[in-house]
């Protein structure tokens, strides 16, 4: 596999398997807080270190944990991970804090890390696990950022970031004049349809590439057939040539 | 132990919960500080603005009403509480109240709020921030009227805060007292400041030199916000001192129940006395109106000011003879003349003068082309070709019918002055006077019997039509061949006085020579169908026919405006046929008085009580001409020099709603025959319409009268007035009796 080969596959498997378009895990946080830029960044590393942790600690128990216990288990660890990123996030960038409110905590009952933790971590290796969070983590952030992008476009005319930390503005880039923005988007309404549009459009470019496999499956079988049939005529060729000879 | 046993499993989450309780309290530890201080530094900016540069903590605390949100403690400050309550808002409003050691509240900070601007915001501005701040946490809290529910909450929340603190500090107090009402501040008003958006608007009614009259437009609430009207006033101000004598609001336009806050007789005497640069305290809750009528206050004392020294010298500059009457009365209107043609019998000039807009406000002249017969030196016409005053008001003294009372006459002054219109009406008389001069400049000698022949036609012409001035009749002549004229003439009624509606027209034949009416035909009519109309009946008209003075017959009981509306109309086509005969004018003018008061006199025997007319003439008139009234009369003494009556007269409400009578006082001097004074005990009509005439300076007018008519109604108060007036004649005639008797005891003595 060629690096441009392996590139083109995270890509896809940031698309195809993207937890939040592909699969529709974690949409309660994602449509809630995909009002800015700030706040899909600073959701999506609290669920990066939240995944990565997770399925590391998952994937290292798995073999010790019986499965009758899994679920609090993973719950536990989950639920711990999520309070210390809520306390660290409280103590460092009060702003975002405040500003995610309850979907720091609600990130405990995230479908994406439960999801991962039993439909991976238990089953893999640390790495793969680790790199598995990570992965799923950034699809998640990508989702994430995807629709804040628009809806901040859309509803406030502003692109902006600013430093979590200090609070201090980063950039801020008016896109549409002010008066011409469209509030609807910065409401949830607004978050479903941004949500929805994407939705559909990474569906119908899943649906294109199916199409493309099945199509070039199907050449490929075709001219499987046709090399047959040639091999078989050249074959038949040679035998009348033989018996030409033979005469 | 097997991995699937119950003991491991419980072991497992055990452990793992251990680790993990561990592992956060680890992290708690190193975060819990960051984090209050975090928290502390959100409410610090705020906590900073009520004690700069303090140390703060926050401190526990145990509030049972649920309101303080958190307790800061700033050593050597005192103790500052974040208070969340809803007032009108439903998210509430987040405040922050600070006591200092000593108990005295340190600070009230408003943090967030959504209150109504204007009312509940009002909570969190200057004012009331202030009444707080001046309180201690002993005292209770006031609520701001207009913004209850906001100032509830506010009170709640300190009073929680109040609570801790007091026990905290061991204060005692009275955690159930209630704050005086705070009465709102009463807006102050100085007549310095700017009151141009009210545009106030002053016209001077009268000026003797030391009381000046005006009338006073200016806006207030209905003005300024609802494009609605301004307010008016008549203002009496004392000339010598400059300052304010009274107040007295004449149309009131604003909010009632309100605004008339500021109308009322105590708001506006705290305009007594004051003068130009003085403030005075406004009615709180009234503020637009108490500025409109500051405005107009004003504009009074301004005009008084500006025109002070011509006003002052008007009085001293009527002194002089009639005769010597020169232009020189209207100094100040700058007059000037040009003669266009003079053919030895009629003369035309061109002239100009000042009237309002000159005088006040550096404006133009208002010009004119006069007509001048030369051998008598008397006005033929008039016609105002220039207007430069204010529409609507100084052209009331150049309508025709107006500048109609000028011809034939030989003084200006003989004709009254258009009450409103005083600046205009001067500029008129003005221009009159300044080409008589003129004219008399070139023939000195022939002009100087005229007056008084002039002066004779005068008084007709105030005490005919001008009866019905608010009528505003106007006649037109359609034809008059010497022996009948013809006249086509409109006055209101009903619907013109009340209703802005339109005015009754008419037909009137006059016999020219006779100075009566030939016939009365009512051609259009405006007032109320099946009530005015009782005045447009043909057998009601028929009675005017051979009349010569319209008041002989009686009114339309329930169509009295109608009636006045008809009788104007007839009084102004024979004033025209006066005037434009004014030879017939003289015997005219004498007649109808005459025969007005004859046959009436005829007609009512219970105006006997004084049968022996025998007297002078003027006695004649009685109070049979205000029957209608219905005067009751009581002598309350006569010792032969004063008598004293106590008097009933039906006005406004008595003639037209089954009303009270008026009630007055009036003193009689025997001897003369004269009015002493006259006080109205009772007033049964429509407050601020029927009162005018009802007003000192009304009643004043009367004094030394003996004649009631003597004194002109007070127009937009006919019935007011006329009851007034009943009461005055009908005390005069009574005085007879005893003036009759008292030499009887004494011959008999």
């Amino acid at each position: 596999m060629s690096v441009k080969e392996e590139k083109k596959s995270f890509f896809s498997e940031m698309l195809l398997n993207n937890p939040v378009f592909g699969l529709y895990l974690g949409i309660c946080s994602t449509l809630a807080i995909s009002t800015s830029l700030n706040n899909a960044l600073g959701m999506g590393v609290s669920v990066i270190f939240v995944l990565v942790l997770s399925n590391i600690l998952v994937s290292l128990i798995a073999r010790i944990t019986p499965d009758e216990i899994h679920i609090p288990v993973y719950i536990v660890i989950i639920a711990t991970l999520v309070t210390l990123v809520g306390m660290l996030l409280q103590a460092y960038t009060p702003e975002l804090y405040s500003t995610l409110g309850a979907y720091v905590d609600l990130i405990v009952v995230n479908c994406i890390i439960l999801g991962r933790a039993e439909a991976f971590a238990c089953k893999n290796g640390v790495g793969a696990s680790a790199k598995d969070g990570l992965m799923m983590g950034l699809s998640y952030t990508f989702s994430l950022m995807a629709i804040s992008l628009i809806r901040q476009i859309l509803g406030t005319g502003i692109l902006s970031m600013s430093n979590p930390f200090t609070n201090a503005e980063i950039f801020a880039l008016r896109l549409i004049p002010s008066g011409f923005e469209i509030p609807i988007f910065k409401s949830q309404t607004g978050a479903f349809l941004t949500f929805a549009i994407l939705a559909a459009a990474v569906a119908a470019y899943k649906k294109s590439i199916d199409d493309k496999a099945a199509q070039a499956e199907k050449e490929a079988k075709a001219a499987a057939a046709k090399a047959k049939a040639e091999a078989a005529k050249a074959a038949k060729a040679a035998g009348a040539a033989a018996k030409e000879a033979k005469a | 132990m097997s991995k699937d046993s119950t003991a491991y499993k419980a072991v497992l989450l055990a452990i793992l919960c251990a680790v993990c309780g561990l592992l956060l309290s680890g992290i708690n530890a190193l975060t819990a500080p960051i984090i209050a201080k975090n928290q502390l530094a959100t409410v610090m900016a705020s906590l900073e603005q009520i004690y700069p540069g303090g140390e703060f903590t926050e401190a526990e605390f145990d509030d049972p009403s649920g309101l303080i949100q958190g307790v800061y403690k700033s050593p050597g400050n005192g103790t500052i509480y974040k208070i969340h309550n809803v007032g009108y808002n439903s998210n509430g409003f987040t405040f922050m109240v600070a006591f200092n050691e000593d108990g005295s509240v340190g600070g009230f900070l408003p943090i967030e709020h959504n209150e109504t601007d204007g009312f509940g915001a009002r909570c969190f501005q200057d004012d009331y921030t202030a009444t707080i701040n001046g309180l201690t946490s002993s005292d209770p809290v006031p609520l701001l009227s207009g913004a209850t529910l906001t100032s509830t909450a506010i009170q709640q929340g300190i009073d929680a805060a109040k609570a801790l603190f007091n026990a905290d500090a061991g204060i005692s107090y009275d955690p159930n007292a209630v704050a005086e009402p705070s009465a709102p501040e009463a807006p102050k008003i100085s007549f310095s400041d700017d009151f141009a958006n009210t545009e106030p608007e002053a016209e001077e009614v009268s000026n003797d030199g030391t009381t000046a009259v005006y009338s006073v437009k200016a806006g207030g609430f209905s003005f300024l916000n609802e494009k609605g009207n301004k307010n008016e006033a008549e203002i009496t101000l004392d000339v010598p001192s400059g300052t304010v004598k009274s107040v007295k609001v004449t149309k009131f336009s604003d909010t009632p129940g309100i605004g008339d806050n500021a109308t009322s007789d105590s708001a506006l005497k705290a305009y007594e006395g004051l003068k130009a640069g003085d403030s005075v305290d406004g009615v709180s809750g009234a503020t637009f109106t108490s500025k409109s009528i500051a405005a107009m206050v004003k504009s009074a004392l301004d005009k008084l000011a500006g025109g002070g020294t011509s006003a002052a010298e008007k009085p001293a500059e009527e002194k002089p003879a009639e005769e010597t009457a020169a232009v020189a009365k209207y100094p100040e209107t700058e007059p000037e003349v040009e003669e266009v043609s003079n053919d030895g019998t009629t003369a035309v000039y061109r002239v100009k003068t000042g009237g309002f807009s000159f005088l006040n406000e550096n404006g133009d002249k208002n010009e004119a082309e006069i007509t001048i017969d030369v051998p008598s030196g008397t006005v033929k016409s008039i016609t105002v070709d220039t207007f430069s005053d204010t529409a609507g008001i100084g052209d009331k003294a150049t309508a025709e019918d107006y500048l109609k009372k000028f011809i034939g006459v030989s003084d200006p002054e003989t004709v009254d002055s258009v009450s409103g219109a005083t600046f205009t009406s001067n500029s008129v008389k003005s221009m009159i006077q300044s080409v008589l001069d003129k004219l008399k400049g070139l023939n000195a000698g022939t002009s100087a019997a005229e007056p008084e022949a002039a002066e004779t036609t005068a008084p007709v012409e105030t005490a005919s039509v001008s009866k019905y001035a608010e009528t505003k009749p106007e006649a037109e002549t359609v034809s008059n061949d010497g022996s009948t004229a013809k006249f086509r003439t409109k006055s209101g009624g009903f619907s013109f006085l009340n209703e802005n509606g339109d005015k009754n027209e008419a037909e009137v034949e006059v016999d020219v020579p006779t100075g009566k009416v030939k016939s009365v035909k009512v051609t259009k009519f405006s007032d109320t169908p099946g009530i005015g109309d009782k005045a447009t009946d043909d057998s009601w008209l028929s009675k005017f026919v051979g009349v010569s003075d319209p008041d002989e017959v009686d009114n339309v009981s329930g169509a009295t405006f109608t009636s006045k509306s008809i009788k104007g109309m007839i009084q102004s086509a024979l004033d025209q046929v006066k005037s434009s005969d004014p030879a017939a004018a003289a015997p005219a003018a004498s007649a109808p008085d005459q025969t007005a008061a004859v046959p009436e006199e005829t007609k009512a025997p219970e105006a006997s009580a004084a049968p022996e007319t025998t007297d002078k003439g003027d006695s004649q008139q009685t109070v049979s001409r205000f029957k209608e009234t219905e005067p009751e009369l009581e002598e309350v003494s006569n010792d032969g020099k004063t008598a004293v009556y106590r008097i009933k007269s039906g006005g406004f409400s008595f003639l037209n709603e089954k009303g009270e009578k008026n009630e007055g006082e009036i003193e009689i001097d025997v001897p003369t025959r004269t009015v002493k004074s006259i006080k109205i005990t009772k007033f049964s009509d429509t407050a601020g319409i029927g009162d005018k005439a009802t007003a000192d300076d009304f009643l004043s007018k009367f004094a030394g009268k003996k004649d009631a008519d003597d004194v002109d109604g007070v127009s937009g108060a006919t019935f007011t007035s006329n009851s007034v007036k009943a009461m005055i004649q009908s005390s005069i005639d009574k005085t007879e009796a005893p003036a009759a008797a008292l030499p009887n005891t004494e011959a008999g003595k």
